[in-house]
């Protein structure tokens, strides 16, 4: 069984310490991964369907607000100036922002959330030395990653049979949205209570204690492609970091080198 | 007519691996004034199909019209006055008690109509009446909806359906969880809305449902439209009986068929008719 889980980790880590650069080579390696996933790429860009509006909104507020130290204008609009380092400074981020999607994307479409769960519970273990809840905390997350669906679901039952009482979820002034809002979250909040306790119930019928000692059904065994992929993520991350560090110049380099 | 569907197709996640089709070229004609039962088996596309009627959903293709609304994939064929839409056809939803939101159940069921313009005094008053239509008497205006018993939270619900008055109310499997008491209640307010000129359309999986209060029935599987007859030529109809539930009437006739006695079914509908019905066959006089 693959522990792909520990990739993943790696994977946010160095999207953040990535220069604007390797965003290209990392772009690259990503969409590798992906194909080797199996995921389509279409499907990146449906999930990143959602996010358009923000990124519009990023570009807009980063290209009007000039950064710091900028000083190559590349055109101006009436007498306000738009600066090179605004234009890249938001370029930077949204690149930022779709390979976090992807690296997630590829995440949850390689691994299951029982996975995540145990691959959490092994990353606090230490922890428990100094009594801290490890078990308690990594079942809390499962079992909230296991109800998202279910609430949306719940969410989308509710909004209908609101709608069918004449709630309208899109228009209307600020109070009437702020009671559509409350028609649907007393509902939603209520129904999860009630949820939980039943889940809890369920739990202590089957005689659950956070700690008592346990097995597990499945067992994971570390196999070579893990190694392999964690040492390659190290290797990648690692690149990221000391060429960032060391300020270099790949343009300038491959040029020399061709001269 | 009332309610009309012109081959209507709906597919959940359409163009992902998730796509399903929930409704597969379904035609059909619910008459005004009929109460018309919709039966199949669990995902046969039920809930999928009462959702086409106040534009909870439009079809992938084909179109609904009901009334002189329209609801298709169209937007300008299909109709702007989705409001005015949802006043005509009430849909009472699984579960509906999980809908309550408000501090008391006046204000609660009073939320209908003051989405639809109504002022607050006169929303009140239609929810009183609404109340007592359900059964529930002046005790309980003020009450929380949260603090009430499971049946009485449904029949809040319900009311606040009721107090929109519309024409056309769907009831999405109404009685499930209820006491047998509290569900032979809710059928009987039904019978009476039908009585008094509503359409009704009920969901259900009970078979004795059907055959004591629907005039009409609707079986749907996998999203397609299997037959549409009144409850007493389905339940003659041996190959469509194969998958569901008989009603225990006619199991009963059937039992007392094969020891030979000579019964008219299409004359038996209630407990009180089959007593009419055995008196005539036997020969007894009355």
């Amino acid at each position: 069984m693959l522990v792909l889980l520990m990739v993943a980790v790696f994977y946010s880590y160095q999207t953040y310490t990535m220069t604007f650069l390797m965003g290209g080579i990392l772009l690259l390696f990503i969409v590798t991964l992906l194909l080797i996933a199996k995921i389509r790429l279409r499907q990146l860009f449906s999930s990143l369907k959602a996010l358009w509006m923000m990124v519009i909104i990023l570009l807009f507020i980063n290209v009007l607000i000039p950064p710091l130290n900028a000083s190559n204008i590349a055109f101006k609009i009436g007498n306000f100036a738009i600066y090179y380092e605004s234009i890249f400074q938001s370029l930077k981020i949204i690149l930022r922002l779709v390979l976090m999607i992807a690296l997630t994307l590829i995440l949850t479409a390689t691994t299951k959330p029982l996975d995540l769960t145990y691959a959490l519970e092994w990353y606090m273990s230490p922890l428990k030395i100094i009594q801290f809840p490890a078990h308690e905390i990594a079942m809390t997350v499962s079992i909230a990653l296991r109800f998202i669906p279910t609430l949306l679901d719940e969410t989308m039952r509710i909004m209908k049979a609101q709608a069918s009482r004449g709630v309208d979820f899109e228009r209307g002034k600020l109070k009437e949205k702020i009671k559509a809002l409350l028609s649907l979250i007393v509902p939603l909040f209520m129904s999860a209570f009630l949820r939980s306790e039943e889940l809890a119930n369920a739990m202590e019928a089957r005689g659950y204690n956070p700690r008592g000692k346990r097995t597990k059904y499945r067992q994971l065994k570390w196999q070579m492609s893990d190694t392999f992929s964690l040492v390659l993520i190290t290797l990648v991350t690692a690149f990221v970091i000391v060429t960032s560090s060391l300020n270099w110049n790949f343009i300038e380099m491959i040029m020399s080198l061709v001269s | 007519m009332s309610i009309k569907f012109s081959n209507v197709f709906y597919t959940y996640s359409p163009k992902t691996p998730f796509a399903f089709e929930a409704l597969n070229d379904v035609s059909l004609k619910i008459e005004k004034g009929s109460f018309t039962a919709l039966i199949g088996k669990t995902g046969s596309g039920k809930s999928t199909l009462i959702q086409h009627l106040n534009g909870l959903l439009y079809p992938s293709s084909g179109e609904v019209e009901v009334e002189d609304f329209i609801i298709s994939k169209n937007k300008k064929r299909r109709t702007k006055k989705i409001k005015a839409l949802r006043q005509l056809v009430g849909i009472v939803f699984q579960f509906p008690e999980y809908q309550l939101f408000e501090e008391s159940v006046e204000k609660d069921v009073a939320f209908g109509p003051r989405n639809f313009g109504v002022k607050k005094e006169e929303a009140l008053k239609i929810a009183h009446e609404a109340l007592s239509y359900v059964g529930l008497d002046e005790s309980f205006y003020t009450r929380s909806p949260f603090e009430l018993s499971g049946g009485e939270r449904r029949r809040v619900a319900i009311a606040g359906i009721l107090a929109l008055s519309p024409d056309i109310l769907v009831l999405d499997e109404p009685t499930v969880g209820l006491d047998p008491r509290g569900a032979k209640e809710m059928m009987t307010l039904f019978k009476k809305l039908h009585q008094e000129g509503k359409t009704i359309i009920l969901v259900t999986h009970d078979m004795n449902l059907v055959f004591n209060y629907a005039t009409n029935v609707i079986l749907l599987d996998e999203g397609r439209l299997i037959l549409q007859s009144t409850p007493l030529e389905l339940f003659q109809d041996e190959e469509k009986l194969a998958s569901l539930e008989v009603p225990l009437i006619y199991e009963f006739m059937h039992l007392l068929k094969l020891e030979g006695l000579e019964l008219d079914y299409s004359k038996v509908n209630t407990l009180e008719t089959l007593i009419n019905e055995l008196i005539r066959a036997k020969g007894l006089k009355t």
